[in-house]
């Protein structure tokens, strides 16, 4: 009896200390969250919406690699490789691809890109969504609707997006539920465009008016909306009649008095001034080491180790381009790198003739100053600007010209202003005369690279003035062994090709002509 | 010819236990007392046991091998032990009976630990290989793996990167899974652990250790390996890769003995790399930057000349000029020391040890410290009850430096690659771009892309700790004759802290003064397993039954923490507050449990044929609900076709057995919680710099998914003949895996470009060849062989409608995709660009009609019109050439540049002509070992071999590259194309870098990995008894040995035997791996 008292004391151990109860095979994470679980309150809403900014953060700016999101910004990558801003070295990867026009169905950017942008759709989709969908006892109806409106502007941006790079692609109005049914097909241009203008038209009548630090705002909205106006007066749609919505949107911007000019142009894109009253939404971003870095100032930067504030030289300034700048236009200055950074600061980079050593095949754009102090490779703090206040003035020209409207007052009020900023001695950079229609229309396309080159915009700009292949055609030379890219092209590449991996895991897909 | 006492009835040693410990009181009326000795190579062996043949009579010999037994005259006494034959010995009038116990080579007696019981190997239905301690010990390898290598069929050990306390990938039949796990589930003492290597890299290592590593192998009593489902399938749900059970040492019956083993040990590199000698250097950046007298200050002129363009003298006194692979690497001592105790009486045995492991790597610095102890304690409490416990103890701690980076530029590479890359000469003038100290040494190049070796090695840190306990308490309780009742409570901690420091003083910790890397981690699983066995036999039929109720949960978590910007000197890692910029602070967690029904019946009919059924039934916590519980059946037979009568009088045929199985088993091994919805961090930032933080939805839910499932036939021989000199073991096996978890591919319009689900197959098939062999046995002279050989065929069966996907390898940064998982191909194809050699002078019409030195005249003569170096002339290519997407026009080729080959035909190279170039998986593998004995000298010769595999030198992407000018070269570079050098496939100075396509992988990268290796010779002498008695010990042994003596191979790095990287699907990859050594070893057992 001993023994068997033994045994059982024994077992008893052993067994109490297994766990019986029903829970033993449910899992119970705590290092990630339920949507359902958060949306409940304003402050849980407010966090789903950060989410949605997040989502832009990674690919309508020049890429967010500590993300995780690749390295496939739409801002250069779209708005800057494969126009006249840059050329790109052998070296370069799919980046010369795209530089020399060359293109495929299978390149891994477009697909990066494709896939980026509609992951953030899907996020952003989700914000519009489930926030819209929550209660006046869980929030405000006007906390709500402010939420809604400034994720529709983020869903405006990705929108207009892949309708510039694509042109034909399917409209995603809602989150993705479940996986059935997902075999989507493309929409017309004309309904993706209503549906970007119905969004800005929203969050333009919901948001506030100020400088949001980042957020949507109703100037955002605006200053948006006119660009996208513009946009519908050029390839493929060419709705001139849209000049005088964009005049009249973009006069609201500018009559709203939220913005105004820095007096001095490089300090536009320091550290210090990030969120500026310039910036009419820039897209923001810190580090290093954050996990919330972009690319400014690696991407575009001058010779020498990234971690002494170089670019990586993976694309290099277009000669042509730095030759249309006055010489004493302090934006060329500013903009293109003629100095090694681990021998030079930055401040001696821009203003020191001493430091332009660099072979001229090796200038490089830069246009955010890396300090050499605490530099930042791969990893940098610099807001990515996506609608600056000069921007609104010279769409504002462009919205008047359009028109056949501008007047020399309009011309000093927009694009003078920016030149008079630029002028270094009294008698650089000429103001504007203003001529003929086509006169002044090729003088704004001219200026706009200059005040916002590697800003992301230059490839629709030359789409819209009708000058895609003329401006790459113009390149000859440049850069180490870049290649001319004019030889290649072909009027279909004025858009890129839908992924190969997307048409064939969906049918209802078709690729874009040419392809 | 072996005789069976338990015909029928034994399955279990502890069957035997049992029995003779209650029986052996009753007595027999006529019976006299027999009394004798017990002796095997002439010294006393204790614990044998003698039983009374047809009864339950028995008793064991005691510590002197003497023994005392009742037995009548018509009695038949069985002498029986493990591992050796067994002797049955009539009475008849003799009182003493001394016996000497001879060794059973066959081993088909030997008891095979097969997961929840044991069974003898001739019973076995599974196909099981196993190692036992001897052949362990004899060898005494650093790591459990090694003492794998090559001596088990079915069985693939591969080392990672390399370094000391590194880990192996071990592959039981081939990879079943693309997803979800590939390693074998490792059972220590009946604990099961997942998965085989960890990674613990922080910063940019690539480092991995197992989670074995911290187990001395000396301890280990046996190593079992479980291949096919009739063994596997009581492991259910996490059976498929194989298992592997360890068990440590258990203590035996007889007087304490005590044991002191130490070997010291020296290593060094065993092969260097080919690089490009300093004079070699020297010419080729000479060749590179030609001397231009109209620019006599350009310092890339300069770099190697002096201030008359002549090229500098090495012998000049201010030139210096190092070798780094000698720089960096030394004769390394490997010390080990371990004490152990083993003993016990009939009631209680006990096994304790103690090691200590000092050993120290061949690159300056690094090295692997281990403490190991365990402690083993059996008692029978009463006849029914039995208790005991055993905890094994293990700490390591490893130093040194980074071998393998993910990175591997920025400034972010391993050691070797920068002592592969850096300036074997540093010359007169200073370079540009170079960083240089105080005393004028070169400390990094181009813009601190690579650093002296030297100042990594005196300045970076990067230090680990591991700890690692397997407790072990258990009860057994004798219900009724045959049940048997068993209670277990297992439990496994372990943890570490790995820390990295790159130096403030160069290069990329320079750029931030200083980046330092703090982790920490720490796992815990508990097991409770109730065991219920019964055992019966009743005429020719024996049946044995084991039911088993079990739990695991297991949790993991770890915590990193990083900081740069250090001011204060030599702290930094241990006081990470006083950095200048504090980085965000990252954290894990997640836990998974397992419960378990299982059952196996094994039916044994008149010892001719066995019948294994088993099943188990899992649950998991990884899927949802509905498909959280799965069923993993088994069946095997075996037909003993010795036993039959028709063969019981074949002499030379001494067994002969034939058997199948097919089962099924599973794999859960993917990550906790994949099938819930999640929304993950996604902050932004506002102001500026104001971090807010957000969250956006990034998985949808999946209740589907659940394991993925490996079905497995098999089919064996063994046989042994003439006398058991010859033993031939063959299987062979297929097996197919479905529902494997992939990542199935969605529209991304969706918002989600994949979802985990369970769709595809893959197959393995293999044959397996074991043969073993008593060559010459006489008194004084023993040779016995063992030859095994396994070929396995992995194929990629269905991706679930896709076609195929790419997997990057760690690495070069620039290459995108360099290994293809795709349908109809094996896992660990390389895909890239195949290589054509390079343009020549025939492509060129330029060069018709001339003759190579006319052509190379030519090219001499254009560039010096154009003021050119000769490899900047570019001609016109023939237009039926193909070219390269590098250089998309036509006239501005030239000789010299790679060429590829165009695989869809269009005549342009670029990522769409990529194709498998290589295929990492062997043909064939094994080992052949050869054991000699000549009186007291014992003497083992170890080769392994693998053969057809190809290794990815991914290290060559920039050993070869030829734009670089800073960086020394791989040797090949030699033979690089100039205009009078134009036979040869080595591309021109700047030929990558003007036609190359980037962001591929080249199939001059790939290069066959077969290899022969000696891998171990072990000599040694073993005092004999009676001098050992004379000078007051038990017994002695010294040996010498050496490992790793001589590869044979073509693979141009250190070694072919290499699998950088904890990533499955990119096996055979070397980037930056470790060197690997030869060592010399002495070593010393002594027993008391």
């Amino acid at each position: 009896m001993k023994n068997l008292s033994n045994l059982f004391l024994l077992s008893f151990l052993v067994i109490s200390m297994t766990s019986c109860d029903d829970d033993y095979l449910t899992e119970d994470p705590t290092n990630f969250v339920d949507p359902s679980a958060l949306l409940v309150d304003r402050a849980g809403a407010e966090t789903y919406l950060v989410g949605a900014y997040d989502a832009v953060q990674g690919t309508i700016s020049s890429g967010v690699p500590a993300n995780g999101s690749g390295n496939s910004g739409w801002a250069n990558h779209w708005g800057t490789l494969g126009t006249d801003e840059v050329v790109v070295p052998p070296w370069g990867g799919d980046r010369k691809l795209i530089y020399l026009q060359q293109i495929t169905p299978t390149n891994a950017t477009v697909r990066e890109m494709w896939e980026n942008m509609f992951v953030a759709l899907n996020r952003v989709n989700s914000v519009v969504d489930r926030i819209g969908a929550m209660t006046p006892n869980q929030i405000d109806i006007e906390d709500r609707d402010n939420f809604v409106a400034q994720a529709r502007f983020l869903r405006s941006t990705i929108n207009f997006a892949l309708v510039s790079t694509w042109e034909n692609v399917p409209l995603i109005k809602n989150e993705t539920t479940s996986l059935d049914n997902l075999e989507v097909s493309q929409a017309s241009t004309q309904e993706v465009y209503d549906f970007i203008i119905e969004d800005l038209q929203y969050a333009e009548s919901i948001l506030p008016a100020e400088q949001g630090g980042g957020r949507a705002t109703k100037g955002a909205a605006q200053a948006l909306l006119g660009k996208v106006y513009l946009q519908m007066t050029g390839f493929p749609l060419n709705q001139t009649d849209k000049f005088a919505l964009a005049g009249s949107k973009l006069l609201e911007v500018i009559n709203s008095g939220v913005y105004d000019i820095l007096p001095n142009y490089p300090q536009v894109f320091e550290l210090d001034f990030e969120q500026n009253n310039e910036m009419v939404y820039s897209i923001g971003m810190d580090g290093p080491g954050k996990n919330e870095g972009g690319l400014l100032s690696t991407f575009y930067g001058p010779n020498g180790n990234v971690n002494n504030g170089g670019g990586w030289g993976t694309c290099f300034i277009n000669q042509g381009f730095e030759a249309s700048y006055d010489r004493e236009d302090i934006r060329l200055l500013n903009n293109v790198a003629k100095h090694n950074a681990n021998a030079w600061s930055p401040e001696d980079g821009m203003n020191n003739p001493d430091a332009w050593t660099v072979n001229i095949n090796q200038w490089r754009g830069w246009k955010w100053h890396a300090s050499q102090d605490g530099a930042y490779p791969n990893d940098t703090p610099f807001d990515n600007p996506y609608i600056r206040y000069a921007d609104v003035l010279l769409m504002y020209a462009e919205a008047l010209n359009g028109q056949n409207m501008l007047t020399q007052a309009a011309a000093d009020m927009t694009i003078n202003r920016l030149r008079s900023r630029a002028r270094m001695t009294p008698n650089a950079v000429p103001a504007m005369v203003v001529g003929s229609q086509s006169q002044n229309s090729d003088e704004i396309l001219d200026e706009r690279r200059k005040e916002l080159c590697f800003e992301g915009w230059r490839r629709n700009d030359l789409i819209r003035f009708g000058k895609y292949q003329e401006a790459i055609t113009g390149i000859t030379q440049g850069g180490p062994n870049a290649g001319d890219p004019g030889t290649e092209y072909q009027d279909f590449e004025i858009r890129w090709p839908i992924p190969n991996s997307e048409i064939q895991i969906n049918p209802n897909l078709d690729q874009n002509p040419g392809y | 010819m072996k005789f069976h006492l338990f015909k029928n009835l034994k399955t279990t040693t502890f069957a035997i236990v049992i029995l003779s410990l209650l029986c052996f009181s009753f007595s027999n009326g006529q019976s006299k007392v027999v009394t004798g000795n017990v002796i095997v190579d002439g010294a006393p062996l204790p614990g044998v046991s003698i039983l009374v043949k047809n009864t339950s009579r028995g008793i064991y010999t005691d510590f002197d091998g003497n023994y005392e037994i009742e037995a009548s005259p018509t009695d038949i006494l069985v002498f029986s032990y493990i591992g050796f034959l067994t002797k049955e010995v009539l009475v008849a009038d003799q009182t003493t009976i001394n016996i000497t116990m001879v060794e059973d080579a066959s081993s088909l007696d030997e008891v095979v630990v097969i997961g929840y019981g044991t069974v003898k190997r001739k019973d076995l239905t599974g196909s099981v290989s196993s190692i036992k301690a001897d052949e362990i010990e004899k060898v005494q390898t650093v790591s459990f793996e090694n003492a794998l290598a090559g001596r088990a069929t079915g069985l693939q050990v591969v080392s990672s990167e390399g370094g000391p306390g590194s880990s192996s990938k071990i592959r039981v039949r081939g990879g079943t899974s693309i997803n979800a796990s590939n390693d074998p589930l490792y059972v220590i003492d009946g604990f099961a652990i997942d998965g085989g290597a960890q990674g613990t890299s922080v910063g940019i290592g690539n480092s991995s250790t197992s989670p074995l590593n911290s187990i001395d192998p000396s301890t280990i009593e046996s190593i079992e390996v479980l291949k096919d489902a009739s063994a596997t399938a009581i492991y259910g749900s996490r059976g498929a890769n194989g298992v592997i059970i360890i068990t440590t040492k258990k203590g035996k019956k007889g007087r304490a003995d005590f044991n002191y083993e130490t070997y010291l040990g020296v290593s060094s590199l065993s092969r260097k790399i080919d690089l490009l000698s300093a004079q070699e250097f020297v010419d080729w950046r000479n060749e590179f930057t030609p001397w231009d007298p109209d620019d006599p200050n350009d310092p890339f002129v300069g770099a190697f000349r002096d201030e008359f363009g002549n090229n500098i003298d090495l012998r000049d006194p201010r030139v210096v000029l190092t070798d780094w692979q000698d720089e960096i690497t030394r004769d390394a001592v490997i010390t080990n020391h371990k004490l152990s105790v083993i003993g016990g009486s009939d009631k209680s045995s006990y096994a304790a040890s103690f090691s200590k492991l000092d050993q120290e790597g061949i690159i300056n610095t690094s090295k692997f410290e281990r403490y190991a102890g365990n402690l083993r304690i059996d008692q029978t409490i009463t006849d029914r009850l039995k208790a005991g416990m055993n905890l094994n103890v293990g700490f390591n701690q490893t130093g040194g430096v980074i071998s393998a980076a993910s990175e591997n530029a920025n400034g972010r590479s391993g050691i070797v690659t920068n002592a592969t890359l850096f300036s074997p000469v540093q010359g007169i003038t200073r370079l540009p771009g170079a960083e240089y100290d105080a005393d004028g040494r070169l400390l990094t190049l181009r813009d601190g892309d690579v650093a002296n070796p030297n100042a990594i090695l005196e300045n970076d840190i990067n230090n680990g700790t591991a700890q690692n306990i397997f407790g072990n308490v258990y009860v057994q309780y004798k219900i009724a004759d045959g049940l048997t009742f068993k209670s277990s409570l297992r439990l496994n901690t372990f943890g570490g802290k790995n820390k990295r420091y790159f130096s403030e003083k160069f290069g990329w910790g320079g750029t931030a003064n200083g980046r330092a890397f703090v982790n920490t981690y720490q796992g815990r699983g508990i097991v409770t397993e109730q065991n219920l066995n019964y055992f019966k036999s009743f005429g020719a039929h024996a049946i044995n039954v084991t039911a088993v109720y079990e739990q695991q949960a297991t949790s993991f978590e770890n915590l990193t923490a990083a900081a740069t910007g250090f001011d204060l000197p030599n702290v930094n890692l241990d006081n990470l507050a006083s950095a200048t910029v504090t980085l965000p602070t990252q954290s894990t967690f997640s836990e998974n449990s397992l419960r378990s029904y299982l059952a196996r019946v094994q039916y044994d009919y008149d010892d001719r044929f066995v019948l294994n059924v088993s099943a188990r039934y899992d649950g998991s916590s990884r899927f949802a609900d509905d498909n959280q519980w799965g069923f993993f059946p088994s069946a095997g037979f075996a037909w003993k076709v010795k036993n039959e009568q028709f063969l019981k009088d074949v002499s030379w045929l001494n067994s002969l057995k034939l058997k199948v199985s097919y089962g099924e088993t599973g794999n859960t091994a993917i990550g906790s919680y994949r099938s819930l919805a999640s929304a993950g961090l996604a902050s932004s930032i506002f102001n500026g710099n104001n971090i807010t933080t957000g969250v956006a939805i990034e998985r949808l839910s999946n209740k589907d998914l659940t394991w993925e499932t490996t079905s497995q036939i098999d089919t064996g021989i063994s046989l042994s003949l003439f006398n058991n000199r010859l033993s031939i073991e063959a299987d062979y096996y297929e097996k197919e895996t479905t529902d494997l978890l992939l990542e199935r591919p969605l529209p991304s319009t969706s918002g989600y470009t994949t979802a985990f689900q369970n769709i595809g197959a893959l197959s393995n098939k293999g044959f397996e060849f074991a043969l073993s062999t008593i060559n010459v046995q006489s008194d004084n002279f023993s040779w016995t062989s063992d030859f095994n050989i396994s070929f396995n065929e992995n194929e990629v069966l269905d991706l679930g409608g896709a076609n195929e996907f790419f997997v990057r390898a760690i690495g070069d940064n620039q290459i995108q995709d360099d290994y293809v998982v795709r349908v109809g191909e094996s896992l660990g194809s390389i895909f890239g660009l195949q290589v054509d050699g390079v343009y020549n002078y025939s492509d060129f019409p330029a060069f018709d009609g001339l003759t190579n030195a006319e052509a190379a005249a030519m090219i001499y003569a254009d560039a010096a019109a154009q003021g050119v170096p000769y490899y900047d002339v570019v001609y016109t290519l023939r237009d039926d050439v193909v070219l390269s997407s590098g250089q998309p026009n036509r006239d501005a080729y030239r000789p010299g540049m790679p060429k590829f080959e165009d695989q869809n035909g269009d005549g342009i190279i670029n990522s769409e002509d990529r194709t498998i170039i290589g295929n990492t998986v062997p043909d064939h593998f094994g080992g052949f070992t050869n054991n000699f004995k000549y009186k007291n000298f014992d003497f083992s010769v170890l080769t392994t071999w693998s053969y057809g595999n190809d290794v990815y030198n991914k290290s060559l992407r920039r050993g070869t590259t030829q734009e670089i000018p800073y960086f020394n070269k791989y040797g090949s570079v030699r033979d690089r194309w100039t205009p009078d050098n134009p036979n040869t496939d080595v591309p021109v100075i700047w030929g990558d870098g003007d036609a190359g396509i980037a962001g591929n992988a080249y199939s001059s990268y790939v290069e066959d990995g077969s290899f022969i290796r000696l891998a171990n010779i072990t000599l040694g002498y073993k005092l004999s008894n009676d001098v050992a008695k004379s000078i007051g010990i038990k017994s002695l042994r010294l040996y010498v040995a050496v490992d790793n003596l001589y590869v044979w191979t073509k693979y141009s790095g250190y070694d072919p035997d290499v699998s950088v990287g904890n990533n499955q699907l990119t096996p055979g990859l070397d980037v930056d791996s470790y060197p690997r050594a030869r060592t010399f070893r002495m070593g010393l057992n002594v027993g008391f």
